[in-house]
C-alpha cells in the first residue's frame, strides 16, 4: 500500500518558550481508520492535534495531509478536507443551532457541493441527535447539547479527515457511546478519524488503534488489546489499574485498582 | 423550519420599516428648521433637480437655496455618519465577538478625535479639506490597533480588558485633546471644543462627498466579509478550521472600522453609542447573521442620527443641542442596561 497516510506527523516536535510539548512524534492515520489519542493531562495530546490541524507548525519534523506538507495546502482546500472539533465550543451572539451547523458548510460555498448543504445539515443533526434543537439559540443549550451541536457542525463539513478534541468530555453515558459510535461509522465510511479521549475503556472499545502519549512523546500505538497493558497504563498514568476483557465484546476494560 | 422563516420575515420587516423611516426622516429633517419649508416643497425641489418639474417645486428661490445649500448636505451628512458609525460598531462587535465593543466605548472615536484635533490645532493642511479626515483616520487606526493588541488573549476577547483598554485610551486621548485645546489659538480652540460635542451644523457638500467616499469603502469591506464574521462567532480557531484567514480578516476589518469612524468623526465630531445601540437592538429583532445585520445596521444608524438631529435642532427654541450629547444621552443608559444584562447572563465578570 503506497498511498500516503490521510494525515501524518513525522518526527514532529513542538517547542514553545523552552518547553517541549510534543517530542519527536510519528503518527500516521489512514482513511477508514479510527485512532484514539490517550494520555494523562498535559501529555501533549491537544498540542499534537493542533499540529495535525495545521494550526501550529512543528518546530522540527513534518506534518502532512495526503502526502503533502500541511503548510503547503491552501487554507480553503484544507477546510474542505479536514474538520476539527475543539474543546472550546462557545458561540458569540445568539445564533440558532441550525445556523451553527450550517456554518460547517462554509468551505463549500461557491462550489457545486453547496447544493448538498441542506441534506448535509439535516443528516448531521440527525446523527448527533439534535434535530429537535434546531431552532434553539446555541448559547441556551446545556453543555452536552452544545458538544453535540458542535459535532454536528463538524459532520456537516463532510471532511475526509476528522480531528476531535475530547468530543465526549461533557457528555452523559449514552451520548458518549453515541459519539464514539458515530466516529466509528465515519471511519467505516472511509474517513480518517483522530479522537482525543480520556476514558481508556471507551477508546479501547471503538478505536482501531490507540496512541498513548506521555510527556510529549508517543509511548506506543497499536491495537487496543495489544497496547493497553496493565503495566503500560500504570507507568503512563502513575496509578495501578486492572484490565479485563469486556464480557460481551472482549475489548479491554480498564479500571483503576481501588483499595 | 418555522423559526428560520419567522426570522427571515422579521429581517424583511425590519429592513423595510427602516427604509421607510429613512425616507420620512430625510423629508422631515429637510422640512424642519429655523425657517420651515413645506414637505411638498422638499419633495418638489428634489424632483425638480432630477428633471421632474412639478407644481410642488418651491416658488421661493430662497427656499430652494436653503434646501440645497444648508438642509440637504446636513441631512445627507447625518444619514451617512449614522450609517458609517453603525457599520463600524457592527464590524467591531463581530471581530471582538462581543456586543460591548463599539468605536466610542473602546476609544477609537476619541483616537480619531485626537488626530483631527491635532490637524485643527497645528493647522496642517493635507490634500485640502481631506487633511482632517486623514488625521482622524490615522488616530482611529492607532487606537484600534492598541485595543486589538491589548484586549485579546488566547483568541478571545476578555470583556474586562476590553473596557479597561477603552478607559485608558479615552483618558489618554482626552488628555491629548485638552493639550491641543490648550495650545491652540482662540479660533481653533472653539473649533475643537464644538467638534468634541459633535454637530452636523454647517455640513458642506464637499465634506459629504468625502464621507460618502470613505464610508462606501469601509462598507464594501464590511459587507464582503459578512459571512466570515458569522464564522468568527465560533471562535477564531474554529473559524480558521473552516477556511477563514482570521488574522487577515481582522486587520482588514480594523482598517475598515478606522476608515468608517475616522470619516464620521472628522467632520461632525464625536458621536458615541450609535455603533453600540443600533446593531444590538437589531440583533435582538432579526438575529445575529451579519449578511442581514450589516445593511440593516447601516439603515438603522442613518435613521437614528437623522431623527436625533431633528430633535437636536428643535428641542430648544433658538438654539441647537450638540448631537453627540443626545446620542450619549440615549446610549449611556443603554450601555448600562447591556452591562447589567451581560453580567446576569454570565454570572459576573471572569
Amino acid at each position: 500500500m503506497n498511498q500516503p497516510a490521510a494525515i501524518a506527523a513525522l518526527d514532529a516536535t513542538y517547542t514553545i518558550s523552552g518547553a517541549t510539548l510534543v517530542d519527536g512524534v510519528t503518527l500516521e492515520v489512514n482513511h477508514g481508520e479510527l485512532v484514539a489519542l490517550v494520555g494523562p493531562n498535559g501529555a501533549g495530546k491537544s498540542t499534537l492535534l493542533s499540529l495535525l490541524t495545521g494550526e501550529r507548525e512543528p518546530t522540527s519534523g513534518r506534518t502532512q495531509l495526503e502526502g503533502r506538507l500541511l503548510s503547503e495546502w491552501p487554507h480553503k482546500e484544507l477546510a474542505r478536507r479536514r474538520g476539527v472539533l475543539t474543546q472550546d465550543n462557545n458561540v458569540a451572539f445568539a445564533f440558532r443551532v441550525a445556523e451553527v451547523v450550517e456554518m460547517g458548510r462554509a468551505p463549500w460555498q461557491g462550489t457545486p457541493q453547496s447544493d448538498e448543504d441542506d441534506a448535509a445539515i439535516a443528516d448531521a443533526m440527525e446523527r448527533t441527535d439534535i434535530a429537535h434543537l434546531a431552532d434553539r439559540v446555541f448559547t441556551s443549550l446545556s453543555g452536552g447539547e452544545r458538544a453535540r451541536a458542535s459535532l454536528a457542525r463538524v459532520l456537516a463539513q463532510q471532511a475526509t479527515i476528522v480531528l476531535l478534541d475530547e468530543p465526549t468530555a461533557a457528555l452523559d453515558l449514552r451520548h458518549q457511546e453515541d459519539v464514539m459510535r458515530l466516529a466509528r461509522q465515519l471511519a467505516r465510511d472511509g474517513v480518517a478519524v483522530v479522537v482525543v479521549v480520556h476514558d481508556l475503556s471507551l477508546a479501547a472499545a471503538y478505536a482501531d488503534r490507540v496512541a498513548v502519549m506521555s510527556k510529549g512523546r508517543l509511548v506506543t500505538a497499536g491495537a487496543p488489546g495489544e497496547v493497553l497493558t496493565e503495566q503500560l497504563v500504570e507507568e503512563v498514568y502513575g496509578t495501578p489499574v486492572c484490565i479485563f476483557p469486556d464480557p460481551t465484546t472482549g475489548a479491554p476494560l480498564i479500571v483503576p485498582v481501588r483499595s | 423550519m418555522g423559526a428560520a422563516e419567522a426570522r427571515r420575515g422579521r429581517v424583511i420587516a425590519a429592513t423595510t420599516i427602516l427604509a421607510i423611516a429613512l425616507f420620512f426622516g430625510v423629508i422631515l429633517s429637510s422640512a424642519i428648521g429655523q425657517f420651515p419649508v413645506a414637505v411638498t416643497e422638499v419633495i418638489g425641489s428634489i424632483l425638480d433637480r432630477i428633471g421632474l418639474h412639478t407644481s410642488w417645486a418651491p416658488v421661493d428661490e430662497l427656499h430652494d437655496q436653503a434646501l440645497w445649500q444648508i438642509r440637504f448636505p446636513r441631512v445627507a451628512m447625518a444619514a451617512l455618519v449614522g450609517a458609517a458609525l453603525a457599520i463600524a460598531g457592527t464590524v467591531m462587535q463581530a471581530i471582538f465577538g462581543n456586543p460591548l465593543a463599539e468605536p466610542g466605548v473602546v476609544g477609537v472615536s476619541s483616537g480619531a478625535a485626537l488626530g483631527a484635533a491635532f490637524a485643527i490645532a497645528t493647522g496642517v493642511t493635507l490634500f485640502g479639506s481631506a487633511g482632517l479626515a486623514v488625521f482622524a483616520f490615522a488616530g482611529g487606526v492607532l487606537a484600534t490597533l492598541l485595543v486589538y493588541a491589548t484586549a485579546r488573549a488566547n483568541g478571545r476577547t476578555e470583556v474586562v480588558t476590553l473596557l479597561l483598554t477603552g478607559i485608558a485610551i479615552n483618558a489618554f486621548a482626552g488628555a491629548g485633546l485638552a493639550l491641543m485645546t490648550f495650545l491652540s489659538d482662540t479660533g481653533s480652540r472653539e473649533q475643537i471644543i464644538f467638534w468634541q460635542l459633535g454637530s452636523l451644523n454647517g455640513s458642506r457638500w464637499s465634506e459629504v462627498g468625502m464621507v460618502a467616499l470613505l464610508g462606501t469603502a469601509g462598507a464594501v469591506v464590511a459587507f464582503a466579509s459578512a459571512r466570515r464574521y458569522d464564522l468568527l462567532a465560533l471562535g477564531e480557531r474554529t473559524a480558521s478550521h473552516l477556511g477563514v484567514r482570521v488574522e487577515r480578516l481582522r486587520v482588514v476589518s480594523i482598517f475598515a472600522v478606522a476608515i468608517l469612524t475616522g470619516a464620521a468623526v472628522a467632520y461632525v465630531g464625536i458621536i458615541s453609542f450609535v455603533g453600540l445601540v443600533v446593531p444590538h437592538a437589531l440583533r435582538m429583532v432579526m438575529g445575529p447573521g451579519h449578511k442581514a445585520l450589516l445593511p440593516a445596521s447601516a439603515l438603522g444608524g442613518a435613521v437614528l442620527l437623522l431623527f436625533a438631529d431633528v430633535v437636536a435642532r428643535t428641542a430648544v427654541t433658538g438654539a441647537e443641542l450638540p448631537i453627540g450629547l443626545l446620542t450619549s444621552l440615549i446610549g449611556g443608559p443603554f450601555f448600562f442596561f447591556l452591562l447589567r444584562r451581560a453580567r446576569t447572563k454570565q454570572g459576573g465578570w471572569a
